[in-house]
């Protein structure tokens, strides 16, 4: 066989990785239940990425003290977090499980440290969580945007997530002042 | 001027000189024409410029976010990669390999661009790092395809980038056992293309990875500091002495692996006897209280540390030629000192512990000479510059340990000086007037 058709076979099946990656993300991103989470960030620029805004979630830091489900927990465990909207429409967290729960939505999130807040009494514990949803890409203009929204506290950007069956969450978009921007494939 | 070049003076000479005839000098040139063609600047040029080019990609992608479709986006990535493999394959069946290689290096180098920019766009995430595994194993797909050693080196470095991004991952296991399946097909393809980079690069690869690897693995089995250390060591030196089996035995590339991990294991000996003196007041303000009533484990390190220290005695014994008794005996008390080297920390008489820390060092020495011993077959000059090496480290450390307390700042390293200069000399001295082993281990 020559170079070129050995070389045209691997370009196809790297095509085909590709393909499938952006395909199977978009099937399970449109799939999925969509919830609306509240966030806090910065909006970074990188000269090759071009914009982002690091962003982190409410329900990345979560005080024990309000949730139902796990009593033991530790750092880098996976965990589902329940989610449930309050009156806003914004879904908060409701429990922790290391078993995804039969009912409702529920995000898959990495644990990646576990300590204590408070003194005497007041002592509770606390969890940080990543949901692998600290970065939002956006084009130039979206991302000033956010970023002068991020840095006005009597604004509230929101994230749009979207959680297939298995929890593990992909962003769906972003929503400014109650307007959704959703993610597009064109 | 180059090797080949070199070669080919030499050969005239050697001709003139009636050492090699007519026919005997052309199929010196004829293998040695065949063999994989080394660094030269155009190649450098074609392949800086193709890093250039990716980068470019990177770049515009950034710029020209809002102003392009997503899906166009994607559709360029795609055809970018297509057109440079395409091109690198035309290049190669033309025969211009020094385009083919770079263009090829393009290609490869695309496909992991549009992983990372794919999920940018997309805003796609993942908790693990699998897309670099997959990106490295494109890269080999695409450098075995052609037989490029540069494309085989952006593997090697990917898969090692892989590694270490797990490792650092939260989400990935602590251990990842699995880098070893990947290390090896890494080697067997870097072996195949003869690239001595790729070779080097998964020796260096291979310490770090294997000593996290091993630490957390024994850590989890409960064991201490100190026997993790002397398993770690006894583990390079077992790796050693197979690869320097398997390179007795002509397999490509492996001196490279043999010479690292002997490297690791020469510095991890001298290493782990430098603290002894700490260890000293180390065990006596423990009072053993925190270890227990004795070492943890004993069952599984025992046997583990008897079970390295004898398949290293073994393969040193088979590894030394004609001075196969002298070697094996050197390196069987090196590697069984190191294995008992844990036990030091339970001796509490101080004249006891100062004894076997000579002890330590004797064997050590005697574990240096065995390699300066192996180093006199004319196949093996590179495990006795190991050994002179160590012998040099070690000799050193003991001048520091016992003088520099005792002497002036400019006599301590005058005298240092001396001391290191005369031993040189007289391992050299020494070396030369050892028979040359012509490697029999039959």
């Amino acid at each position: 066989m020559s170079h070129t058709n050995r070389l045209l076979i691997i370009a196809a099946v790297m095509t085909a990785f590709l393909v499938f990656m952006l395909g199977s993300n978009t099937a399970r991103r449109a799939g999925g239940q969509e919830v609306v989470l509240d966030v806090t960030g910065y909006d970074p620029r990188d000269p090759f990425l071009g914009h982002y805004s690091r962003i982190r979630l409410d329900i990345a830091i979560l005080d024990l003290r309000d949730l139902g489900g796990l009593d033991e927990i530790q750092a880098e465990d996976l965990v589902y977090v329940a989610l449930e909207p309050d009156e806003a429409g914004v879904w908060i967290a409701s429990s922790l499980h290391h078993e995804r729960p039969e009912t409702g939505p529920a995000i898959l999130g990495l644990v990646t440290s576990v300590y204590f807040r408070g003194q005497a009494d007041e002592r509770h514990e606390v969890v940080q969580i990543d949901y692998g949803l600290n970065r939002y890409f956006a084009d130039r203009a979206t991302a000033l945007e956010l970023d002068s929204i991020l840095r006005d506290d009597s604004r509230s950007p929101r994230l749009i997530v979207s959680i297939p069956s298995d929890g593990r969450a992909l962003i769906k978009g972003i929503e400014i002042d109650g307007e959704p921007q959703y993610e597009r494939l064109w | 001027m180059g090797y080949q070049s070199r070669l080919k003076r030499d050969l005239q000479r050697w001709q003139s000189e009636g050492w090699v005839s007519q026919d005997g000098k052309a199929s010196i040139l004829d293998d040695v024409a065949k063999a994989p063609g080394g660094w030269t600047p155009v190649g450098a040029l074609a392949i800086l410029g193709s890093v250039l080019i990716a980068l470019s990609a990177i770049s515009f992608v950034g710029a020209n976010w809002d102003a392009t479709p997503k899906l166009l986006v994607f559709a360029l990535l795609l055809a970018v990669i297509w057109v440079s493999l395409f091109a690198a394959g035309r290049a190669f069946d033309c025969s211009a390999p020094v385009l083919g290689h770079a263009l090829a290096l393009l290609g490869a180098a695309m496909f992991g661009i549009t992983i990372m920019l794919t999920a940018q766009t997309f805003n796609l995430s993942s908790f693990r790092n699998t897309a670099v595994l997959i990106w490295a194993l494109a890269a080999l797909a695409v450098s075995l395809a052609v037989s490029s050693r540069p494309v085989m080196i952006l593997a090697t470095l990917l898969s090692a980038l892989w590694v270490w991004l797990e490792i650092l991952s939260p989400a990935a296991p602590d251990t990842m056992w699995s880098y070893a399946l990947v290390w090896a097909v890494m080697l067997g393809a870097s072996s195949r293309l003869n690239s001595s980079v790729s070779v080097n690069l998964l020796g260096l690869a291979l310490l770090p990875w294997l000593i996290n690897a091993l630490v957390r693995g024994l850590e989890s089995l409960g064991m201490e500091a100190h026997q993790i250390a002397t398993l770690t060591l006894l583990s390079f030196g077992i790796l050693a002495t197979g690869f320097a089996l398997l390179r007795h035995r002509q397999v490509p590339t492996a001196g490279v692996i043999a010479g690292w991990c002997g490297t690791a294991a020469i510095i991890g000996g001298a290493l782990i006897q430098w603290p002894l003196g700490e260890y000293e007041a180390f065990v006596r303000e423990l009072n053993r209280s925190d270890t227990g009533p004795g070492m943890p484990n004993p069952a599984l390190y025992v046997p583990l540390a008897l079970a390295l220290s004898g398949g290293i005695a073994a393969m040193a014994w088979i590894n030394g030629g004609g001075q196969r008794k002298r070697t094996g005996l050197g390196v069987a008390i090196a590697a069984l000192t190191a294995a008992s080297f844990p036990f030091i920390v339970y001796i509490e008489d101080p004249v006891v512990f100062l004894a076997v820390r000579i002890l330590f060092g004797t064997a050590y020495y005697a574990f240096c000479i065995s390699l300066i011993l192996i180093g006199t077959r004319a196949d093996a000059r590179a495990t006795g510059t190991l050994g002179i090496a160590g012998f040099i480290l070690h000799t050193a450390y003991v001048y520091w340990d016992t003088f520099s307390g005792l002497l002036t700042t400019s006599l301590f390293f005058l005298t240092g000086g001396l001391v290191l200069f005369g031993l040189s000399w007289g391992l050299l001295k020494w070396r030369k007037r050892l028979p040359t082993s012509q490697g029999d281990v039959s």
